[in-house]
């Protein structure tokens, strides 16, 4: 069977919060009423207001939970996110409209109690100034969602209606286009090619701990599985969805929608390779006897697929390091050459080791650069969310004013240093 | 138009041409100007910079006095005001290394801006630190124009306070030191190059060469339990309600003692945990979980232990720094020693 994906794109570079849908030279307005309807249905929140920034703006984005790109179905077995907004049928085929380079942004508080990696971490998003290379969708058009949780809900319970109100606007603004001609239309298949180009297969870590540190597929979260192979198309449909609140080392569900390394395996299939598929794995396994199950469950599905090579990326911080490096050991022991992706925990100029585990066979490592750097965050117009917040060193920071941060407390910070291009190098 | 730079070289006496290992003692010496491979460095310095003097001295001495030599070298640089010291090539002799290492140092402390030369395997390069600057010389003095030209290169630079970019780029040996740059190439573009190299068994440069770490040998088994006394430490972030030392739940630096002394077990409320690496409910509900002071307090009355040390050693290792965490350890061990403790548990978080 192949898998025939048609995306739709709508560019957006412009939002306003308006009374009805519109979707006319780059600019969307959404009708407010109607998304806080579709949001409040369920019962699970309080309320929820919107508001809007793009890129340049002198704004300040806070308590940030997930970005969602809106993609919604308009034809194909599946729905957008499968699993949280319909069946959890195999996505990836039909055709898909997307507003492109825009993204819901869920914003909220947690009233319960909050220990140990279970506190939601602040995650801050600048539009401009020297923060905005440092966080994720400071590069995108972003429609704010603010949530007022119930005054009862667990931390758990508000997160899931948040989750899915979050899924679900998106997924209803990218229905409006639905009897609208795209602007463009991009083709995902993965065709036959010259069966000598080198395969290679795309090793996805994923972070599952606990609640606010998860990731779900299909609906489910990450918790007992074990590595499973998807087509690339799935993941462009959103059968994978972030909810890893660890703000330096989260992916945003809009970046498992459109990751770097999907978009470079397509561009060159059948140029100098063969894309042989997706491996997706969960990292922070419980203990060393399984996270070498899991790092050799991901060799034997990669030399299932005849792969040649594997490039892997990972959502994680110090555990999850070691089930990434023993999968890339056990990749090697079965022949599939691997190059990992990797942040390094080292902060810059210190000297420091920089990773708290290594395998030898780990010869070839592409650096995305190390955290630690201060950044000196200018005052800003505007604060969307709460303009107080508390960092997880528990300084308090009345975010309108200037102050000083680290850059990993940026929204997503390991993703912004990956898709800006960052390295570490040797002084 | 910016004066002439001068710059003062440092040898050991086989280069300045006072002779080979048998004069190894001589005294740290100067002389104006340049002096045997100085003679060529000047050369390649051309217009913008001179060397003014050559200080040396035999490595011998210098490897057995390398204090008070390094402290007389400078004095001696210093009186050539300079405004960059040259030390080597040392190429692959030690001594010769170590004794430019320590000039380096020592002329860099003193706000002299310092570069060397030599073999990435002499002793020396390691020895020369993180703030210095070293580039590689061939194993031989077969180098000694290319190892020249490079640090004059390099040194130049730093004479003039520019800025100095990454090892790859400037030609230097790698300090240990890493630091942020935008690379020219996309991240995923890169790893996709990288493993297509690596398939076809063509040469592939890594971004990251890891160091390797020291093998810990675990420690055999205490002999005798029964007549031992055993302590609890824990890096899991343990400390009274409060934090009265404030901990950090992440990159933590601090360590502190605190004690049970009088307890058979920790109910909740005792300590809690500020590690921000875990779900600390269980262990905040009953501190034993992680401390086991009620486990161990009953081996004692069992008798499978002699007691229970009543301090324990605290601090939370959460994104911890190795060097730190390295300090700490070894804190503790010295300090264990200092009580009598045999053995030491570490539960694992």
């Amino acid at each position: 069977m192949s898998m025939r994906l048609e995306m739709g794109l709508f560019p957006v570079s412009r939002i306003i919060t308006g009374k009805r849908f519109g979707y006319k030279d780059e600019t969307l307005t959404v009708d407010a009423d109607e998304l806080r309807e579709l949001a409040l249905e369920g019962g699970d929140l309080k309320d929820v207001r919107f508001d809007a920034a793009v890129p340049g703006d002198s704004a300040r984005i806070t308590n940030v939970l997930d970005a969602v790109e809106p993609i919604y179905k308009v034809s194909g077995r599946s729905c957008a996110f499968p699993g949280f907004l319909g069946p959890a049928k195999t996505a990836g085929e039909g055709r898909t409209h997307k507003l492109a380079g825009m993204c819901v942004i869920s914003s909220t508080r947690f009233l319960g109690p909050m220990t140990g990696i279970m506190t939601f971490r602040e995650g801050i998003i600048d539009m401009s100034g020297p923060g905005a290379v440092h966080c994720t969708n400071s590069e995108t058009a972003n429609l704010v969602a603010c949530y007022e949780p119930l005054e009862d809900a667990s931390n758990e319970a508000h997160d899931d209606a948040v989750r899915l109100a979050t899924l679900k606007i998106a997924s209803r603004l990218a229905e409006r286009t639905a009897e609208l001609e795209p602007i463009r239309l991009e083709t995902f298949e993965l065709g036959d090619v010259d069966p000598d180009l080198p395969r290679v297969v795309f090793v996805d870590q994923v972070m599952h701990q606990a609640s606010m540190v998860q990731t779900f597929m299909y609906g489910k979260n990450l918790g007992d599985s074990l590595p499973t192979l998807i087509h690339p198309n799935e993941m462009l449909d959103g059968a994978v969805v972030g909810a890893n609140y660890k703000t330096q080392q989260k992916a945003p569900t809009y970046l498992h929608c459109n990751m770097p390394l999907v978009y470079e395996l397509y561009r060159r299939h059948g140029v100098d390779l063969n894309f042989a598929g997706v491996i997706i794995t969960r990292g922070h396994h419980d203990n060393q006897a399984l996270k070498e199950r899991s790092g050799h469950y991901v060799a034997k599905l990669a030399t299932l697929l005849k792969a040649d090579g594997a490039v892997l990326a990972f959502e994680g911080g110090g555990n999850s390091t070691v089930d990434y490096w023993l999968t890339v050991q056990a990749l090697e022991q079965m022949g599939v050459r691997a190059v990992p992706i990797i942040y390094e925990v080292g902060r810059p100029g210190s000297g420091e080791f920089p990773l708290v585990f290594h395998v030898p066979e780990a010869d070839a490592v592409i650096s995305k650069g190390m955290q630690g750097e201060r950044i000196d965050a200018p005052a800003v117009e505007r604060v969307i969310g709460s303009e107080v917040v508390e960092f997880y060193n528990g300084k308090r920071v009345n975010t309108r004013e200037a102050f000083t941060l680290i850059d990993s407390d940026y929204y997503a910070n390991e993703w912004a240093k990956d898709i800006n291009n960052m390295v570490g190098k040797d002084y | 138009m910016s004066a002439t730079l001068r710059v003062v070289h440092y040898l050991n006496q086989f280069f300045a041409g006072v002779g080979g290992e048998e004069r190894s003692d001589h005294p740290v010496s100067a002389r104006p100007g340049p002096v045997g491979p100085g003679v060529l460095l000047d050369k390649i310095l051309g217009e913008d910079a001179e060397v003014v003097g050559t200080v040396f001295a035999g490595d011998g001495l210098f490897a057995e006095n390398e204090e008070t030599c390094a402290a007389e070298a400078l004095a001696q640089i210093m009186d050539f005001s300079p405004d960059l010291v040259l030390a080597g090539p040392a190429f692959n002799a030690g001594r010769y290394g170590l004794a430019c290492a320590a000039v380096c140092r020592a002329a860099e402390e003193a706000g002299i801006p310092v570069v060397t030369a030599m073999h990435p395997e002499n002793p020396g390069f390691p020895a020369a630190g993180t703030s210095v600057h070293t580039v590689s010389a061939a194993d031989s003095a077969v180098g000694m124009e290319e190892a020249l030209e490079a640090a004059a290169r390099l040194g130049l630079k730093l004479a003039r306070g520019e800025k100095i970019g990454s090892a790859a780029d400037e030609g230097h040996l790698p300090r240990g030191i890493r630091y942020n740059e935008i690379a020219e190439l996309p991240t995923s573009r890169r790893a996709v190059d990288m493993v297509l190299r690596k398939i076809k068994g063509e040469p592939y440069q890594t971004e990251l060469d890891v160091p390797t770490l020291e093998e810990i040998a675990p420690p055999e088994p205490v002999a005798d339990p029964k007549k031992a006394r055993i302590a609890i430490v824990s890096e899991g972030g343990m400390v009274p309600p409060g934090n009265p030392d404030r901990f950090s739940g992440s990159r933590n630096g601090n360590w502190a003692t605190y004690s049970f002394e009088g307890k058979d077990a920790l109910p909740g409320g005792t300590f809690i945990s500020i590690h921000g690496g875990f779900n600390t409910v269980f262990v905040n509900e009953e501190p034993d979980r992680m401390l086991a002071v009620d486990a161990f307090r009953r081996l004692a009355v069992e008798g499978e232990i002699a007691e229970l040390h009543d301090d324990f050693l605290s601090t939370c290792g959460n994104g911890g720094a190795f060097v730190e965490m390295d300090g700490i350890g070894r804190a503790w061990a010295a300090e264990l020693k200092k009580t009598g403790v045999e053995g030491v548990v570490l539960p694992a978080t």
